[in-house]
């Protein structure tokens, strides 16, 4: 994890991210389901997911932590996961995972600046205005940046999650099924 | 410095605090005493064109904030405040269970003379936000219309409620959000309410006692020119409210008001027709309340787009010859040209990306493009519900002779029909959610294509834009022009700016900390000029460092 917290390029932690092939996001929307949920993985077969093996990829292989966090636990870069399982439904779980640049809300875009003597940063957005830029990098610090002040500066054009076409249909299911499982924190 | 002299001799009649009775001749001439700002934009031609030139292109850069006002309420701070002889009156409008604060302040040290509070009753119950555009003044007497759908007239020296009358029933879903406006002897005021299923009208009131003199009913009743333009009894709950200030014109005695959307807003099924007088402007005698002519800019609207935008009234040669005309940037995306005698539709263009006309006939009316409509699956129209522009004023400068409006480019809705309060919901883009504005800031993350903000100026005779001045996010900012060639605004995000009238390049900017949602005013006090803006929930006064 220690790795990541050092890449300075947008590219650096795009590539990063895809090598760990984590499962992490730009999720967002939706309603409802539970775990134990089926889904049509990779488009053509029916699997039913159990969340403990769903939380054992998201832990393990998946990485998603890399990017994600779940009741404080994990990066702060890509949505918190704590309560996915209530705002979207396991339909767009899935086609997060499998396209994550089909949707990509506002809250959760990418930004990168690049200041005028060259140094990039790359972020998760936090505010645009006319004037300025605030975003939180990689290092998750808050950041701030009048655009006067920058050579180059603009939204990313891809979603740092990567696609996880490579999970097989039981493994999507799986992960899918724990992140429906998330329903948030009675007393964050 | 022949700025300064200019500004210093047109003071003399300001220098004294003790503010003389505002004649209404003192309004109709605003030339003579430009330290002063004596109605909503400022004239009865609504230019918000102030001749004041001490702040200048070269100078703004040194502008600083001379003093605050904080109000109580976090309601959205929508007024201009009036400026009559150093003296400064404005108005906040109420949270819920909670007063208007009416306070004088000395334009100087922003020190109030005098607060007053006003509880309006509790059935208020405004659609869009429990907001006050301003106060209107004739005599030492200020008159205030209330969301509760009263007019009351207030002591200028004391802050003393002298009466208060009610215009109509709030429990009847009126309300009164826009400031008076003064004519002769009466103060004229619309009642809004449309989006809640009312009948608008329009009423004068006489200034001495509140008596109703005269009542222009928005949408004709049976047996009236117009009312066949509603199917069966859609008359009774069309809308067509008026939530903004009208404008004068002396020589033609006209007065001009804009109308609202007709009602339901995207059910256009239940109210077959044209609609009329919603989504319209319609030009009265103001000593008789008869309508003289009208021309609407949308008819049988299903988007919403009022046309509550302030009238501006300017003089152009227009084709070779003199031509008295109005100028109005509409909610619906398109800018108009009107022959304001006789409302001869002289020119219409499109002002920001639209999609749902391509053109007007010989009359003026608006050519549709086909299907562009609310559909039960949804159609996307362009701009948003919420408008190219709003109420917020735009601005006319007779130096430049350039027309500056506040717009939102890139919005559109999906349009569902039968979406009206309680149908099947739909999505806006380009306003970030925004419903009808906020006092706070919120974050912006849009991209361009999803909606951003912008001063535009446009040549009036042609439409052209002849430049702009982008924002990220969209803006409820009104435009101020000064003689000097400025152009004052700001926005969502926070920022009041200025720029040059003549290029859009900016000058200056201050991050307020909270949403502008008012037209900004400029006034001078012995010599020295000030402008004032409202953001979040304060009013903020600026002037050059001594």
């Amino acid at each position: 994890m220690s790795s990541l917290w050092s890449l300075a390029t947008w590219s650096e932690m795009r590539a990063h991210v895809r090598a760990a092939m984590a499962c992490g996001v730009m999720l967002v929307c939706g309603v409802s389901a539970s775990a134990g949920i089926t889904v049509l993985a990779q488009g053509n077969s029916d699997a039913t997911g159990d969340p403990s093996r769903g939380k054992a990829l998201y832990d393990g292989k998946g990485a998603c932590a890399t990017c994600h966090r779940v009741n404080g636990l994990g990066s702060r870069l890509g949505p918190d996961l704590s309560d996915v399982g209530q705002l979207r439904r396991a339909v767009d779980l899935e086609r997060s995972l499998l396209e994550p640049d089909a949707e990509v809300l506002g809250n959760n875009r990418f930004y990168h600046v690049t200041t005028k003597d060259g140094a990039t940063t790359t972020g998760r957005l936090l505010n645009l205005d006319t004037f300025t830029v605030q975003m939180l990098d990689s290092k998750e610090r808050l950041r701030s940046f009048v655009k006067s002040d920058l050579r180059d500066h603009g939204f990313a054009d891809k979603s740092p999650m990567p696609s996880y076409k490579t999970l097989n249909a039981q493994e999507l299911a799986d992960v899918v099924s724990y992140l429906m499982s998330l329903k948030g924190q009675a007393n964050p | 410095m022949k700025h300064l002299a200019t500004l210093v001799s047109v003071a003399v009649f300001g220098v004294s605090l003790l503010a003389q009775d505002v004649t209404f001749d003192r309004i109709m001439r605003p030339d003579k005493e430009p330290q002063n700002w004596l109605s909503y934009s400022g004239t009865v031609q609504n230019q918000r064109y102030s001749q004041l030139t001490q702040i200048t292109p070269a100078n703004v850069k040194n502008l600083e904030l001379q003093w605050i006002w904080q109000a109580r309420s976090l309601e959205k701070f929508e007024s201009t405040a009036l400026a009559v002889d150093g003296v400064l009156y404005t108005v906040q409008g109420p949270p819920v269970g909670g007063v208007y604060q009416v306070v004088a302040l000395d334009g100087v040290t922003g020190r109030p003379y005098w607060t007053t509070e006003y509880r309006p009753g509790m059935d208020a119950g405004p659609c869009c936000g429990r907001v006050s555009r301003g106060l209107a003044i004739l005599g030492d007497t200020l008159y205030l219309g209330t969301i509760d759908a009263h007019l009351l007239a207030i002591d200028a020296k004391t802050g003393r409620i002298l009466w208060n009358v009610e215009a109509a029933r709030a429990v009847d879903k009126y309300s009164i959000t826009h400031a008076p406006l003064v004519l002769k002897d009466k103060i004229i005021v619309g009642v809004a309410g449309g989006d809640r299923g009312i009948r608008a009208f329009i009423a004068a009131f006489d200034a001495r006692t509140g008596k109703e003199l005269w009542r222009f009913y928005t949408i004709p009743g049976p047996g009236e020119p117009g009312n066949e333009s509603w199917s069966g009894d859609s008359w009774k709950t069309g809308g067509a409210a008026v939530w903004n200030s009208g404008a004068y014109d002396a020589e033609a005695n006209l007065v001009y008001f804009g109308t609202g959307n007709p009602w339901p807003d995207r059910d256009g099924g239940v109210r077959l027709g044209d609609n009329l007088y919603s989504d319209s402007v319609v030009a009265l005698d103001p000593d008789t309340g008869k309508l003289k002519w009208h021309y609407q800019f949308t008819p049988h609207d299903q988007m919403d787009y009022d046309s509550t935008q302030v009238p501006i009234l300017a003089d152009l040669q227009w084709q070779g010859r003199p031509r008295k005309v109005m100028l109005w940037a509409n909610r619906n995306g398109v800018a108009y040209v009107l022959d304001r005698l006789s409302g001869e539709f002289l020119l219409g263009r499109p002002f920001v990306r639209v999609n749902w006309i391509d053109g007007f006939d010989k009359n003026g009316r608006p050519q549709r493009v086909p299907g562009k409509e609310p559909t039960p699956q949804g159609e996307l129209i362009m701009p948003t519900i919420l408008g190219a522009t709003n109420w917020a004023p735009a601005s006319f400068s007779p130096r430049t002779g350039l027309f500056y409006v506040s717009v939102w480019e890139n919005t559109g809705t999906i349009a569902v029909s039968g979406g009206g309060r309680g149908g099947p919901p739909r999505l806006v883009a380009g306003t970030g959610g925004t419903p009808m504005g906020q006092s706070t800031l919120t974050p912006n993350t849009k991209k361009e294509d999803e909606g951003f903000g912008a001063v535009r100026a446009f040549d009036p005779h042609t439409l052209d834009k002849k430049w702009e001045f982008k924002m990220n996010d969209i803006t409820w900012a009104g435009v101020l022009t000064t003689a000097s060639d400025l152009v004052f605004s700001g926005g969502k995000e926070g920022y009041f700016f200025a720029v040059d009238a003549r290029s859009g390049d900016l000058l200056w900017k201050i991050a307020l900390g909270g949403q502008v949602n008012s037209g900004p005013m400029t006034y001078a006090v012995n010599g020295r000029q000030y402008i004032t803006v409202t953001a979040g929930n304060s009013l903020f006064a600026f002037a050059l460092r001594p």
